[in-house]
């Protein structure tokens, strides 16, 4: 290695670093966590209403489906800004890792409740059919059923999903976030400090690997096809 | 049965204790002018139309026709997966259509199905899959399921395999699990929807003489529904033919097969195995040029294995010439159906009917 190479990274403050990878984690994991509360349930109603299936709902299906693309549709970095106000009344600040949780939450809850719909809309008629049959309630298919049934198809919509959260966390330091975003902002951009930039990248893509290694093991783990 | 009502009480008793005995002529199943349809391209289409059946208790009901004829829906109606626009289905004379949810769960919880592609959850093991409608009732204790898991794993043969996943099992063995599960609540009813059609014709075999062992075992009424007339052959008691949601024959599964009065019935009966093609026999013979009346005897049950024939060509002084016929069994029932030639002087066909019929053989005259 090159003593020029080595002098490029002195300059960097590890300590900051290690700061805003904590902060990243902190926000990735939290908001993935609210993801998966908010949005399974969405997926599953989302499921539950779309036509021809159990409580098939035209218009409440239309509504949520309609407010999902809405989400959607919206750039994060805009969804970042206008839903400034609607953070501040949840809990009282915009900026830093608890005001950067509320828009990564709404951003991607949406996206992982259409995710868990199309997984559950893959499970064979007939295993929901055959529950029927049995005299299974609907929470009973639901979770006795459908649930286990797509357990890797899910699993594999929360990796999906958590990678998506670490890129978006990462544009939350746009607004102020905290974490690796921020401070790519704040000393690789502001500052013109490249390197800082360049370790902040990589350490994004150790995480999304990490992410998508472990969300590959579980899949496998769980599935029995 | 002439009972008193006081003595009513203490038959039902009975009756619950001992269902191959008191089951016989217990109406179990009366479906009542059922109708339904189905939607394409948002248009009803009539998938049933004024479909009457009776199923009796204990007993194996068959319903057999091409794909399109609906019986995939009639099957379904039974346990209403498929709810029909109109008439009523009565199960020991509840109409079923009329139950509230809670009731048709409780309902549907004894009455089992099996499906065509086995339907069974792939992410749990064989023994959660049959754990699966006893966890449905809230009734039983763990300990309970386990034992009432390894008795229908004993039941099916899988014992072996309970801890396996449905990927790793054979067609037949997932259809295994499919009736363990189905069987898991105790059922009334068991419905079959084409149970062996995705399996090869060994497999088929082992799959019905398990669902004849099950019927006769348990005393349980089965309702299958198959297009292979040799399924309605070796397992079924009475048939109904049903051809675009219409029934158009039914009775005793000897009767239909050996006497099927609708086209469609010929058609199905002809299409499966070691029955002679008889529809053209009087040409055949003509084509043959053999003269002379021809008749068709029918034998069933123990006089199949009779030497009727020669007794009747002795006291009658004429000689039989056989031309075409099957000997074979339909489930249990020994039968013959032959065609001959009636050879001598003048027979006189209306008196040889008689005979026959003393015999308890069926005489029907093609050409005389």
């Amino acid at each position: 290695m090159s003593p020029d190479f080595l002098v490029l990274f002195a300059s960097i403050g590890w300590s900051d670093i290690a700061l805003a990878t904590g902060e990243t984690l902190i926000m990735v994991g939290a908001s993935l966590l609210f993801t998966v509360l908010f949005g399974l349930p969405l997926g599953i109603v989302l499921f539950l209403t779309s036509p021809r299936q159990a409580l098939a709902n035209a218009p409440i299906y239309g509504v949520l489906s309609l407010l999902v693309n809405l989400v959607r549709s919206t750039p994060f970095v805009i969804l970042l800004i206008v839903l400034i106000p609607v953070t501040v009344t949840l809990i009282g600040t915009s900026i830093g890792v608890p005001g950067a949780i509320p828009p990564l939450v709404i951003g991607a809850t949406p996206f992982f409740a259409r995710l868990v719909e199309n997984v559950l809309r893959e499970v064979d008629r007939g295993i929901i059919e055959a529950s029927q049959a049995m005299g299974a309630t609907l929470p009973q298919i639901v979770f006795g059923a459908l649930l286990p049934e797509t357990l890797p198809g899910l699993l594999a919509a929360i990796t999906v999903t958590a990678i998506t959260l670490v890129s978006y966390a990462a544009m939350s330091g746009v607004i102020g976030g905290g974490g690796l975003g921020d401070l790519a902002i704040r000393f690789g951009y502001q500052r013109f400090q490249s390197e800082v930039m360049v370790v902040t990248v990589a350490i994004l893509l150790l995480l999304v690997q990490a992410l998508q290694v472990l969300g590959d093991r579980l899949v496998l783990h769980f599935s029995h096809k | 049965m002439l009972t008193s009502a006081a003595d009513k009480p203490r038959s039902r008793q009975q009756a619950a204790h001992r269902p191959e005995e008191t089951g016989k002529g217990h109406l179990v199943i009366d479906i009542e002018n059922i109708s339904t349809h189905y939607i394409v391209d948002g248009r009803a289409i009539p998938a049933l139309s004024d479909v009457s059946l009776r199923v009796e208790k204990g007993e194996i009901f068959g319903i057999i026709g091409v794909s399109g004829a609906g019986k995939s829906t009639l099957v379904r109606t039974l346990n209403l997966l498929v709810r029909p626009d109109r008439g009523r289905i009565l199960v020991d004379g509840v109409d079923i259509t009329a139950l509230a949810k809670r009731q048709l769960q409780s309902y549907r919880r004894k009455t089992g199905m099996i499906f065509q592609h086995f339907n069974l959850i792939g992410a749990k093991t064989v023994a959660d899959n049959i754990r699966f409608p006893l966890q449905l009732t809230g009734e039983y204790g763990k300990a309970e399921m386990d034992r009432r898991v390894d008795e229908l794993l004993d039941l099916v043969e899988l014992s072996a395999h309970r801890d396996k996943y449905p990927a790793q099992l054979s067609g037949g063995q997932k259809q295994r699990v499919g009736i363990a599960r189905a069987l898991a609540n105790d059922p009334n009813l068991l419905l079959c929807d084409e149970a062996t059609s995705a399996l090869d014709p060994q497999t088929t075999q082992s799959i019905l003489r398990l669902l004849l062992d099950i019927n006769r075992r348990l005393g349980l009424t089965i309702v299958l529904i198959t297009h292979e007339m040799d399924v309605i052959r070796s397992l079924c008691d009475r048939v109904a033919v049903l051809d675009r949601g219409v029934v158009v024959e039914q009775g005793r599964v000897v009767e239909v097969l050996l006497h099927p009065q609708h086209a469609l019935t010929r058609a199905l009966v002809q299409e499966s195995a070691d029955h002679p093609a008889d529809g053209n026999i009087v040409d055949r013979m003509r084509v043959q040029g053999l003269r002379g009346p021809l008749v068709r005897l029918t034998f069933l049950g123990a006089i199949t294995y009779q030497p009727v024939l020669q007794r009747i060509a002795a006291a009658l002084e004429v000689g039989f010439n056989i031309v075409d016929g099957v000997v074979g069994r339909i489930k249990d029932t020994p039968y013959g159906q032959i065609t001959v030639q009636v050879l001598g002087q003048l027979p006189d066909l209306a008196r040889l009917e008689n005979v026959f019929g003393e015999h308890s053989v069926r005489c029907e005259v093609l050409r005389a």
